[in-house]
């Protein structure tokens, strides 16, 4: 694991460091994709399962739902410049273009066939079995939240848990159509400070303890 | 013999002692199955090997910064994969002085934080041990967990041209570089295989349960499940990579000050679930450093109360504070004779002969023959502060009889050795360098002497400057296991 991780620091400092514009920019990027994975993978087959393993599964799943939600919100709100464009040939090239940049095209092939905005959202956002869909990623992460604190699921003890319970349930009982009707973007925006909030919680709830009063006898 | 190998053939011995070669250009009986296997690989086979164990370090993280240099800057410890041996016998004497050595200095630090017979007796002056900058009055009277004051010893041994080893110097503050040892080896193994099969070579894989063993020995039998940690300054100290190495290698927890906090004189950890009680600390840092109540107020390395909890026998520190008394570069001088006192035994492994500048014949010799001698302050480390005549300038004479004369305390000076060599790769060629060895003692139940330790070379040609910080590397050591020795065993 500490192999993987120190090949791969060094493999981005070198090319930090340089001063020539990597050319080869599909090459570098498939090596960085390939270093993250291998880390992944490595954690995930010789780490126990125990509390470090969880902290680990916490925060990439938190970040990787934020991730999934900026890839989606790029198309469907930055490059979206007119209505006329929407289910021409250049716009089911772009959405073919998020689709691989979360790894979901084969996936989402799979499971729905051609190229259409409702299902691609429900695809992205509310799967429960895509692993790089944003709901599946919060359900994990609450997963493991709640594996640290001990807390029974479904319910909870500090601001974190409560707050990354109510995003899970809002999720879960959604459906696409309230999702864009409701406007996709300002839902996002809002999803993702949630996010953050969760993240802040996490800090204070664990990390920041100061108080003597938490002393054991 | 030298002959035989092509390989070799064009290797000088050059006037030094050889640890591999006797000065006809035989190979010692130690030395002669690696050199034979070195000899029959193929052309640039060596130079391959040597490419890919400093690549095995890299990637590995064993590696240091160098102070002074842009933050974050790390280089691997420069590496040579020719190993130094020692036979059987030899290290047999060494392991014997080392003992020795440790088991005299622990009732010296015990003695001068309580009667002082040593003092009284006037085998040592009260003013050099006063004077030392490691003397801790905040330890005078103190009793440290079963008695240890020097749980672990880095000892710097140096083989002169006469063929004997001296001891050069006592790190008995924090000695690093244990982890170059367990790494190097690793890497050895994995590129000589064979003649790891062929050769019963002794094991220094034990060091960190040994490490371990030595912190839990140190907590009272009624803690159930003694609790340590490894105190380290950070990720910017320069052997940071060590810190974490050991913490992991020996299943503790790796803490800087700002983890840990003093309650009620009692040392707790914050974890995630809440603060643990914390009830042994192999700390990482200086003493001046540890406790801002207590020594420097502008730490902001160490935890405010900690000596308090120490004091109060809540927690142990390894190594104890107030040990460095033991490792002053004048208190060295007078080690042969400490070790006289206690134990009434000569010492197996001499010092090397020293100038105390504090005595008016010493520094009269200093101040003659500067440009002869090897200049060390008493209280640096690392290489820093120090003269090798020599090697220097009439302007860096005339600088350091300033500083000596200035303060006569602080220094002293020493013949310039002419230490022994080991075949090194330089370039494409193999070369004799310099070498010293530090081995590494530990002291808990009873005392433990890790069989090899870190060869350090001087990687520049003719240089006798060993040290990481200023052109240093590092070889692996093997010990040749007796036919009575196990492998593994401790003896």
């Amino acid at each position: 694991m500490w192999l993987a991780l120190n090949r791969f620091n060094m493999m981005v400092g070198t090319a930090a460091a340089s001063r020539i514009p990597i050319i080869d920019r599909g090459g570098f990027f498939g090596e960085v994709k390939l270093a993250s994975q291998t880390f992944a993978g490595i954690t995930n087959s010789t780490m126990t399962h125990g509390e470090a393993w969880h902290w680990c599964r916490l925060g990439r799943q938190l970040e990787r739902a934020d991730k999934t939600s900026r890839i989606l919100d790029v198309k469907y709100f930055m490059l979206l410049r007119s209505v006329e464009d929407v289910g021409t040939a250049f716009d089911d090239l772009q959405w073919a273009a998020v689709l691989r940049s979360a790894s979901a095209f084969e996936m989402y092939r799979k499971r729905y066939g051609r190229i259409a905005v409702p299902k691609l959202v429900q695809f992205l956002m509310l799967d429960r079995e895509f692993p790089r869909a944003v709901l599946y990623c919060l359900l994990v992460a609450r997963d493991a939240l709640h594996a640290i604190s001990g807390t029974p699921l479904g319910t909870f003890r500090h601001p974190p848990e409560k707050l990354l319970g109510q995003v899970c349930s809002e999720l879960a009982y959604a459906t696409v159509d309230e999702l864009i009707g409701s406007g996709l973007h300002e839902f996002i925006d809002d999803l993702q400070q949630r996010i953050n909030r969760v993240g802040d919680g996490v800090y204070d709830t664990f990390f920041a303890l100061r108080a003597p009063e938490q002393f054991p006898e | 013999m030298l002959n035989m190998l092509m390989n070799l053939k064009d290797y000088e011995v050059g006037g030094f002692y050889d640890e591999m070669f006797t000065p006809e250009g035989e190979a010692r009986p130690q030395a002669s199955a690696l050199l034979h296997r070195v000899d029959s690989l193929p052309e640039g086979e060596l130079q391959t090997r040597q490419q890919a164990a400093e690549s095995a370090l890299l990637h590995s993280g064993v590696t240091f910064s160098v102070y002074g240099e842009a933050a974050g800057t790390e280089k691997i410890f420069p590496f040579d994969i020719i190993p130094r041996i020692l036979s059987a016998e030899e290290w047999a004497t060494v392991e014997h002085g080392l003992k020795q050595r440790i088991t005299a200095l622990n009732l010296f630090i015990d003695d001068v934080y309580h009667d002082q017979r040593i003092i009284q007796d006037g085998v040592v002056p009260k003013e050099i041990v006063y004077s030392s900058k490691a003397y801790r009055q905040q330890c005078i009277g103190f009793n440290p967990p079963r008695g240890i004051w020097c749980h672990i010893t880095g000892t710097d041994l140096v083989r002169h041209s006469d063929g004997q080893m001296y001891v050069l110097e006592d790190n008995l503050r924090c000695p690093s570089g244990v982890s170059y040892v367990l790494e190097n080896r690793r890497i050895m193994q994995s590129l000589f295989p064979q003649v790891f099969g062929a050769q019963r070579i002794r094991s220094v894989r034990q060091y960190t349960s040994k490490l371990r063993d030595v912190l839990e020995y140190l907590v009272p039998d009624s803690v159930r499940n003694p609790h340590a940690a490894l105190l380290t300054p950070g990720i910017f100290n320069s052997a940071y990579f060590e810190h974490s190495f050991l913490a992991q290698q020996m299943g503790i927890e790796l803490v800087e000050g700002r983890d840990l906090i003093v309650h009620d004189d009692t040392v707790f950890v914050r974890t995630t679930r809440g603060f643990e009680r914390v009830d042994v600390i192999y700390r990482r840092i200086d003493d001046d450093f540890i406790d801002p109540e207590v020594f420097r107020p502008d730490s902001l390395l160490g935890v405010p109360g900690l000596m308090r909890a120490y004091q109060r026998g809540r927690v142990a520190l390894v190594n104890a504070p107030g040990t460095g008394v033991a490792d002053d570069k004048v208190i060295y001088a007078y080690v042969p004779r400490i070790i006289k006192y206690y134990l009434d035994e000569d010492p197996v492994i001499p010092n090397v002969p020293t100038y105390i500048c504090s005595e008016p014949e010493g520094l009269q010799y200093t101040l003659e023959h500067i440009e002869e001698l090897v200049v060390k302050a008493a209280n640096e480390a690392g290489g820093y502060g120090m003269l090798v005549g020599p090697h220097a300038t009439k302007e860096q004479h005339a600088e350091f009889r300033e500083k000596v004369k200035a303060n006569p305390r602080n220094y002293i000076a020493q013949p310039t050795l002419s230490l022994s060599r080991v075949p090194t790769l330089i370039g494409d060629e193999l070369e004799g360098r310099h070498v010293d060895l530090r081995p590494y003692i530990l002291y808990g139940k009873d005392i433990f002497v890790l069989p090899g330790g870190l060869t350090r070379v001087a990687l520049r040609k003719g240089s006798l400057v060993v040290n990481s910080s200023q052109g240093g590397g590092s070889k692996d050591t093997w010990v040749l296991a007796d036919n009575a020795a196990s492998v593994t065993g401790n003896q």
